[in-house]
């Protein structure tokens, strides 16, 4: 089931890898990410853990994401007005995706087991040295929320209470 | 909560002689401490001169990023700092209001604003573990910071005075038609 879902998401993926960077050679296998159409949901989930101006949500950093409350993409829009936008979202994926590209294939191409391979997970438990310190618990909603999504099968409930728990 | 492990697999590869490389770059940094940081300077140049106006001090600098400078290095360590201003279009700074912030363990420490709008935490009152939630309050009218602080107690790093992408405006109080009581020279 998650590998057929996997495999539906290929002509998604290829043609933004096949602009992004040219092989060299003819690539004999085919990078996995996890679902770009439910990364919206694993997005406001991190929004205020992560993505605040101070941290994930300036330029500089490797892993840069927008949003809404944090950094915009569009000049025109401001932190703490309206709703984070389809392109922020976007842009924010391709800030996770870009991260480890080739961990994140492995642990997407054997439905989302050992997910701690990826730096992602480990910095936002606080498991590796992190500015930020362990952001997310394991076990916690935000965390269910990130590994279901590696795990192609996203806990849309386990994320809606993460995004909804930040802002008490 | 922020306690920070390394991943023993990275230390078990690590090869001898890379003691040596850690304790260069140690001692390397020890060496970098006695020159000034080129960033930070940068900073606190892009900051502009003192008003020659106004004396150095809890009145100074409005709206600046306030820790910029006071690291307990440049300047007396702060942990918090900033200005509170009217409206989010206006420059005219508050007294009086209440700046409430409350840390990752609970812990809650008021402190309110002076005549320059500037409101500041020495860290033997408070040094909040991140995040920090944050509300403002005065003669009933209270705004609440919706997202956390997560490590920057500089309010001007994020609240600079022309909102833009990357900063969300001044930090205001009012945002209905209502006049407040002089309260300054
Ligand atoms: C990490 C960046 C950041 C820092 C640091 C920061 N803010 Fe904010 N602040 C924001 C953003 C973004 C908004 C708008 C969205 C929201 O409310 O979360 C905001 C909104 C506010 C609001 C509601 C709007 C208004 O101006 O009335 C208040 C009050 C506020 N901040 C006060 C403060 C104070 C006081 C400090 C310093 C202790 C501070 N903020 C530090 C990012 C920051
Ligand atoms: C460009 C650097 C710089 C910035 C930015 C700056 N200060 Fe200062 N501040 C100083 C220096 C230098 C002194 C004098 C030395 C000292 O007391 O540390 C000083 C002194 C002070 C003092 C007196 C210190 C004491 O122990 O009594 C206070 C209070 C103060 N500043 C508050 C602020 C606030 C609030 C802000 C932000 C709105 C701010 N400063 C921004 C450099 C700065």
């Amino acid at each position: 089931m998650r590998r057929m879902l996997l495999r539906s998401l290929f002509p998604l993926v290829l043609p933004a890898l096949a602009v992004a960077c040219a092989p060299e050679a003819e690539p004999t296998d085919v990078l996995l990410v996890p679902s770009r159409i439910t990364y919206p949901s694993v997005g406001g989930a991190l929004e205020y853990r992560c993505a605040t101006l101070d941290c994930h949500g300036k330029p500089e950093r490797n892993l840069r994401l927008y949003g809404s409350s944090g950094m915009r993409l569009a000049a025109e829009d401001v932190p703490g007005d309206g709703e984070t936008t389809d392109a922020e979202h976007d842009a924010s994926y391709r800030s996770v995706i870009g991260l480890e590209p080739e961990v994140l294939s492995l642990v997407c191409a054997e439905g989302g087991n050992e997910p701690e391979r990826l730096s992602l997970i480990r910095k936002a438990r606080g498991e590796e040295a992190h500015k930020g310190g362990a952001r997310i618990v394991r076990g916690d909603d935000a965390d269910r929320c990130l590994i279901s999504w590696l795990a192609a099968a996203t806990d849309e409930a386990a994320c809606a209470r993460a995004a909804e728990d930040q802002s008490e | 909560m922020s306690t920070l492990t390394q991943k023993p697999a990275s230390r078990r590869s690590v090869p001898r002689w890379s003691s040596a490389v850690q304790f260069a770059g140690v001692f390397l940094g020890i060496a970098g401490m006695g020159c000034t940081n080129p960033l930070q300077e940068g900073a606190i140049a892009d900051l502009g001169p003192e008003s020659p106006a106004i004396p150095l001090g809890p009145l100074h600098r409005p709206g600046q990023p306030c820790l910029v400078c006071h690291d307990g290095a440049e300047a007396t360590e702060l942990t918090v700092a900033g200005t509170i201003y009217e409206r989010a279009d206006a420059t005219k700074p508050i007294p009086d209001v209440l700046v409430h912030l409350v840390d990752a363990r609970g812990t809650a420490y008021v402190t309110a604003t002076n005549c320059a709008g500037n409101f500041f935490v020495r860290p033997g009152d408070f040094t909040p573990e991140y995040p920090m939630r944050v509300a403002i309050e005065r003669d009933g009218f209270r705004q609440e910071m919706e997202s956390p602080v997560n490590v920057d107690g500089s309010c001007a790093s994020c609240h600079t005075n022309d909102p833009s992408p990357r900063s969300a405006g001044r930090v205001y109080l009012l945002s209905v038609a209502a006049t407040l009581e002089d309260r300054c020279p």
